[in-house]
Parts: structure tokens; C-alpha cells; sequence
């Protein structure tokens, strides 16, 4: 009996010594940009840990407009002031594509979990092995489609075209839930006099909140974070029309920049992940059984 | 029928108009006209030139269609010429461009830029001083107007721990470093440093190290092939000299390697006294140095066999060129535009403006400049007299093996080979490949 209490407490300490570790390795990054992004050290602070002198002016560099410069010697540089801007063509290229490709996906799942009709195989195969493609391969027509067609190039509006308009392939996670709901409530409303449209709007969708917030969620996160496609249709050129993540990797890249701006660029980095990290904690129950909601036919 | 052999005709006829136009661009010198919209790329930093520059000439121009008209849009010159390169009929693409000088043979190569011809060319050599030509150079064709050679390496120390006569010599510095019981920073394993052992006139010559684009007639793929004589008995030499110095300093940590923010940590907790780096570390260094006083100067010298020889380095430009695949109109309004923003003058405005440094001869020499340069502008220009020109000497292929040389120095390991001989031998038998 002892021995069996001895062994479970060294099970325990040798998992939670483990879990502990494991937990270091996961945040200290994040508790290391944390720290830069409050660092006055300037591009030293990349060799720190913790700061020699701590500071504001990162974020109040960030968000000020530079009518009132917060160094009035400070050279011009073309980032300054603009962090903001990129904030929000980022927020609402996010915004416009999370409603576009959520409609688009819950759309064509439900489509292709409740209608049968002929090819419906056929394009699920062939969507399969479209999926397999990496998106990027299309990166140069891509280019040339929004230039030469939508003459879209140099704006972030494009990005909203590029973003939403293949999502609708990502189906099968909520075709999966959907066809868990069992038809006979289809056919239930039918026989009230439904249309497919209402029944969609409005039983299917009521029922499948955590899918709904699951397809949110990723709709809304790959645009945030983007930073391939945004950087080549967008172009170094039109800094107003910037997203933040070539702000960001501007920041600390480019060779006019690359000294000045690494603090600054860390409380960006801190910026950007607060809407995504308020997202996950208020959505985080439905998320899960998002994830999962698909995976299970009752 | 007879439509289509009209249409062909015609559009010979405008083909021939366009090229026979092109042919003009060369040859006109002052081409002003305000129905002619210029778009310029350049750094943020060179709006307030440009503008203090254009509005000084157009208020002086009384004829109102001769006076310029530009938009400005703001591009870091190290991403203009490599953005130009993906699309040069981007939107609102430039015809006036100002890009790092290792920008050039690409957009060359590629026929997207203007080679300058007859009086135009004569100016930009005659006016300039040979490294920032050289950086507008490409197969001895002239491809812009040089703005500034800012570009570069020399030697930052603590003046305040070390006297003039501690960093004459690289022996002297590190010895002197070592009894203090402090550092001094060169990142060495990094073919953009390690040139400076090999690049000397006093060694190889700032010319030892070239390469060159051309088309192989075999497949017709263009290939690079390097000129190279890293391998002659003074360098071996040399290199082995110089590893035999360098290591045991690098092992008990006097020697360090790191970029920029080691430096500035360093110079912050005073652990460093001395490092190679640029000009872009000035800001940084003055915060860092805490009553303690920054000084700056050419890179040391060496000796070996009794030779004193002087370190090298690389520098690099910044270069106005013209987008060809503009209007001819506009490359040639661009063309006149780059004239008027790279003379004396206005390199001297540029240098108050914004502490870039001239690269025109007179303009070196002007009491405006001389007087009023920064600590690093002033090292810089010292150094550049030693210097080899990035832009012609290195290009994709050269840094691998130049950290790899790097690397050798500072740990001594030669691979599989056991002389310095044999080891530069391979080194620069793979630069001479044409590939």
C-alpha cells in the first residue's frame, strides 16, 4: 500500500517536474518579448532578459501621431505614425474576410451535407487533393490576376479578395457537424413550409454555435497573421496600405531600420496578439468543442 | 488585308519613334517639364532634400512648363531596388529610383534600368569620387548618379579606456584589451568582415575580389564567375598569421564576434572598448557610452613578415537610377532630375539635412562638410581610401565561403585540409567556378 503511494508520488513529481519545464520553454518567449517591448536599452535590449531601464515610450511611440514627436531630435523615418494605420487596415482586412469566408464555408458544408446532387462526389475528391497544394504556389498569378483584372495591386482590398475567396475548400470541419444534426429536423421544418435558406439561417445555424465560432475564429486569425501574401500583393512601396506584419518585419529587417526600431517592434509584437489572445479566452469553451464537434458522428 | 499590313506600319513607326526617342534621352541635359510627373522612390529621409532642392530650382525657373514635378513616395533603399526588380511596371511605378549600389547588377541584368551615355556619363565619373562610381558601375557601364558611399566599416572605441596610438594596430589593440581585462567585437566569421584581411592594397589589392554576370553561350543560362587571389603566397600568409593571433584571443574571450547589439550591450556595461562596425551604430553608441567619450577611425593595421599591412573593408553607395521602362519622357525628366540632386551643392544640402555623407569630390573637401562631419561620417571616409567596392566584389555566392574563411580564422579548423594554402586554395577554387 506504501509502496504504491510512494510510486504515485514520484509518477506525479517526475510529470509535474516535466510539466514545469515544459511550461519555461513555452513562456519564456513570450515573457521575453513582454520584457523588450518595456526595454529603453534601444537594439541592446536584444541580448537581455530583463531590461537595465524600463520605459513606456515603445508603445507611446506606436500610437502617437507625431504631430507631438516624443524625441523632437529623432530623425524622419517613413514607419513613424504608422503603426496605427496598419493596425487597422490589418483589423479590417481580419474583420471583412472573417465575414466573407465564414459565410462562404458554413455555406458550402451545409450545402454539401444536406444536397445530394451529381458531381457532389467528384468535387469532394477534388477538393481533397486541391487542398493538398500549398496556397503560395499561386502567389505570382495571384499577383498578376489582381493587377491586370481587379487592378487591385498596392491596396490591402485585395487581400480581402485573395483571403476569402478560396475558403470555402475548408468545409469539411463543419460539413462533419452538420451532419450530425439529424435530418428528420430538416424534414421536420420542410413540412412547415421552410425553405432550405430558412432552414439554414435559421435551425442549422442555432444548432451549430460551437462550429459557427470555430470557423469565426480561424477565419479571422489567418488574415491577422499573414504576412506571405500580404507582403508581395500589398508591396514595400505603399506604406499606407501596409498590414501590420510587414510593418512589423520592416521594422526589424530592413537595413535603414535595423537598429532603431527593436524595442518598439516587440511592444508591436504584444499589440498585435490582444485581439487574438481576447478572442481564444472568451471563445475558448466553444472553440474546443468546435475542434472536436466534427470529429464525432452520432 | 491591307488594314493589318497599315496597323503593322504603324506600330513600326511608333516602335521606331519610341527607340529613336530612346536614343535622345542620352543626350539632352536639362529636361524640366511640369506636364511630365516624375515618381520618385526613395528613403523618407530624402523628401525634405528633394523638396528643399526642387522648390529652390523651380522658383528660380521663370519659365512655369520647365519647372519639375515629382511624386514623392517613401521606400528604404535597401528594398526599392529588389521591389523594382519583381514588376517594374508596378503601379505608380517609379522613373527615378534611389537604391543600395548591390541593387544595380541585378537591375541591370535585367534591363531595367538606364546606362548613362556620352556628357552624362562624363559627369557622373568626372564628379565623383572612384568608389561610389564603381558602385554605379556594371560590366564598365554607368548605371546612376551617385548619392552617398555611407556605407561601411571601421573601427568604434572607447576613448575613454583607449589612447589613439591602442588602435593603430591590431596586435596593440588586442593586447591592450587583453590586460585591461576587457573585449573587442569584429564578426569575423561574415564574409561582409572578413574581406577586410584580404582586401588591402597593401595585401591583394581593394580589386582582388570581382565578379562578373554573363550569359553562357553553352545553355544560356547567366552565370556569375569571380576573379580571385585570395590564394597567392602573401594572402596564405597572411591568413595564417593571422589565425595564429587571432585564435588564442577569440578562445579566452578578448576577441568576441556578434552584431549589432552585441556592440551596443557591450559599450553599455563597458565590457567592450573597441568594435568593427558603421556608421548606423553612432545613435546608439553615444547613448550607450555614460560619460565615457566615443571616438571612431580607420581599422588597424597589421604586419606580417616585417609588412605593415592596412585592414580593408567594403563599402557600399546609395545610387539615383532611371526606370527604363518608363515613358522616355519621364526617364528623361528623371534623368535630369537625378543631375540636379547629386551636385555639390546639393550633396552639401543633403549633409545638413540629413548627415549624409557626399561622395562629390569638390563637395569632400567643402569647409560645410569638413567642418560639421559626424565622428562615424568622418571614420568612414578614412577608411573608404582602403576600401573595396561590395557591389562589384561580392554577390550571393561569396558569403558562404567568406564566413567560411571567417569561421577558419578565428577556430583554426581547416576540415580536411591541413595547410592555410590548400584550404584558400579550395576556398577560391569555389568562387572561380562559374555557376
Amino acid at each position: 500500500m506504501r509502496s504504491l503511494k510512494a510510486r504515485r508520488i514520484l509518477g506525479n513529481t517526475l510529470i509535474y517536474l516535466l510539466l514545469i519545464v515544459m511550461s519555461i520553454i513555452w513562456i519564456a518567449p513570450i515573457l521575453w518579448l513582454v520584457l523588450q517591448s518595456f526595454s529603453g536599452d534601444g537594439i541592446a535590449s536584444r541580448v537581455r532578459f530583463v531590461p537595465n531601464t524600463w520605459t513606456f515610450n515603445n508603445y507611446i511611440y506606436l500610437f502617437s501621431n507625431f504631430t507631438n514627436k516624443v524625441d523632437p531630435n529623432a530623425s524622419v523615418s517613413a514607419l513613424d505614425g504608422k503603426f496605427f494605420t496598419w493596425f487597422m487596415n490589418t483589423f479590417i482586412v481580419a474583420i471583412v474576410t472573417c465575414i466573407i469566408s465564414t459565410m462562404f464555408v458554413l455555406m458550402t458544408a451545409y450545402a454539401l451535407s444536406r444536397f445530394r446532387f451529381k458531381g457532389r462526389g467528384i468535387f469532394m475528391k477534388l477538393n481533397l487533393i486541391l487542398g493538398m497544394f500549398p496556397g503560395f504556389l499561386s502567389m505570382i498569378i495571384m499577383y498578376w490576376v489582381m493587377k491586370e483584372i481587379f487592378h487591385l495591386d498596392g491596396s490591402y482590398w485585395a487581400l480581402v479578395i485573395i483571403y476569402s475567396a478560396g475558403t470555402g475548400m475548408g468545409f469539411f470541419i463543419s460539413k462533419g457537424f452538420f451532419d450530425t444534426i439529424s435530418k428528420s429536423i430538416d424534414e421536420a421544418a420542410m413540412i412547415d413550409g421552410a425553405t432550405k435558406s430558412q432552414i439554414f439561417w435559421n435551425i442549422i445555424l442555432p444548432l451549430s454555435k460551437p462550429i459557427v465560432i470555430y470557423t469565426i475564429l480561424t477565419s479571422f486569425m489567418s488574415p491577422w497573421g499573414d504576412y506571405v501574401t500580404s507582403s508581395y500583393i500589398v508591396g514595400l512601396q505603399n506604406i499606407d496600405q501596409w498590414t501590420v506584419a510587414i510593418g512589423l518585419y520592416q521594422m526589424v529587417t530592413s537595413n535603414d531600420y535595423v537598429t532603431t526600431y527593436y524595442t518598439q517592434f516587440a511592444a508591436g509584437a504584444i499589440c498585435v496578439a490582444i485581439p487574438t489572445t481576447l478572442l481564444f479566452i472568451f471563445l475558448q469553451k466553444y472553440y474546443v468543442s468546435g475542434v472536436t464537434g466534427g470529429a464525432v458522428k452520432g | 488585308m491591307k488594314a493589318n499590313k497599315l496597323l503593322v506600319l504603324a506600330l513600326t513607326a511608333v516602335a521606331a519613334a519610341g527607340l529613336s526617342a530612346c536614343g535622345n534621352t542620352t543626350t539632352e541635359k536639362v529636361y524640366s517639364d511640369v506636364n511630365t510627373k516624375i515618381n520618385i522612390w526613395a528613403t523618407a529621409k530624402e523628401e525634405a532634400v528633394i523638396k528643399n532642392i526642387v522648390d529652390t530650382y523651380n522658383a528660380k525657373q521663370k519659365d512655369e512648363t520647365k519647372k519639375f514635378n515629382y511624386k514623392f513616395t517613401a521606400v528604404a533603399e535597401s528594398d526599392a531596388g529588389t521591389t523594382l526588380q519583381k514588376d517594374p511596371n508596378v503601379k505608380d511605378a517609379p522613373a527615378l529610383l534611389l537604391c543600395a549600389d548591390d541593387h544595380i547588377s541585378g537591375l541591370a541584368n535585367k534591363g531595367i534600368i538606364l546606362e548613362l551615355k556620352g556628357e552624362f556619363k562624363k559627369t557622373v565619373v568626372d564628379n565623383n569620387t572612384p568608389v561610389s562610381v564603381l558602385g554605379a558601375t556594371y560590366n564598365n557601364g554607368i548605371y546612376g548618379y551617385p548619392v552617398t558611399s555611407d556605407n561601411g566599416y571601421f573601427l568604434w572605441y572607447n576613448a575613454s579606456t583607449l589612447q589613439e596610438n591602442d588602435v593603430t594596430t591590431l596586435e596593440g589593440l588586442l593586447a591592450k584589451a587583453k590586460s585591461l581585462g576587457k573585449k573587442v567585437l569584429m564578426d569575423i566569421p561574415n564574409g561582409w568582415y572578413v574581406n577586410s584581411f584580404f582586401t588591402s592594397p597593401d595585401l591583394c589589392g581593394t580589386d582582388s575580389l570581382r565578379f562578373a554576370t554573363e550569359k553562357d553561350p553553352a545553355d544560356g543560362v547567366v552565370k556569375t564567375s569571380y576573379t580571385c587571389n585570395w590564394d597567392n603566397a602573401n594572402a596564405v600568409a597572411a591568413v595564417e598569421y593571422l589565425s595564429g593571433l587571432l585564435k588564442p584571443y577569440y578562445t579566452d574571450g578578448t576577441l568576441m564576434v556578434g552584431s549589432n547589439e552585441a556592440i551596443a550591450a557591450g559599450f553599455q556595461d563597458k565590457s567592450l572598448i573597441a568594435a568593427v562596425s558603421g556608421t548606423w551604430m553612432e545613435g546608439d553608441l553615444e547613448k550607450a557610452m555614460d560619460g565615457d567619450t566615443l571616438a571612431a577611425t580607420k581599422l588597424p593595421t597589421y604586419t606580417v613578415n616585417n609588412k605593415t599591412i592596412q585592414m580593408s573593408s567594403f563599402t557600399g553607395s546609395k545610387i539615383y537610377t532611371i526606370n527604363k521602362t518608363r515613358p522616355v519622357a519621364e526617364q528623361k525628366a528623371a534623368a535630369a532630375l537625378a543631375d540636379l540632386l547629386t551636385t555639390k551643392e546639393s550633396q552639401l544640402k543633403r549633409f545638413e539635412t540629413r548627415q549624409s555623407i557626399p561622395c562629390n569630390k569638390e563637395a569632400v573637401n567643402d569647409e560645410r562638410y569638413t567642418k560639421n562631419v559626424s565622428k562615424g561620417a568622418k571614420a568612414l571616409e578614412q577608411q573608404n581610401a582602403f576600401a573595396a567596392v561590395q557591389a562589384q566584389s561580392a554577390e550571393g555566392r561569396y558569403w558562404d565561403i567568406g564566413k567560411a574563411i571567417g569561421q577558419a580564422i578565428i577556430d583554426g579548423e581547416l576540415g580536411t585540409y591541413t595547410t592555410w594554402k590548400d584550404f584558400m586554395e579550395y576556398q577560391v577554387g569555389l568562387l572561380r567556378q562559374k555557376q
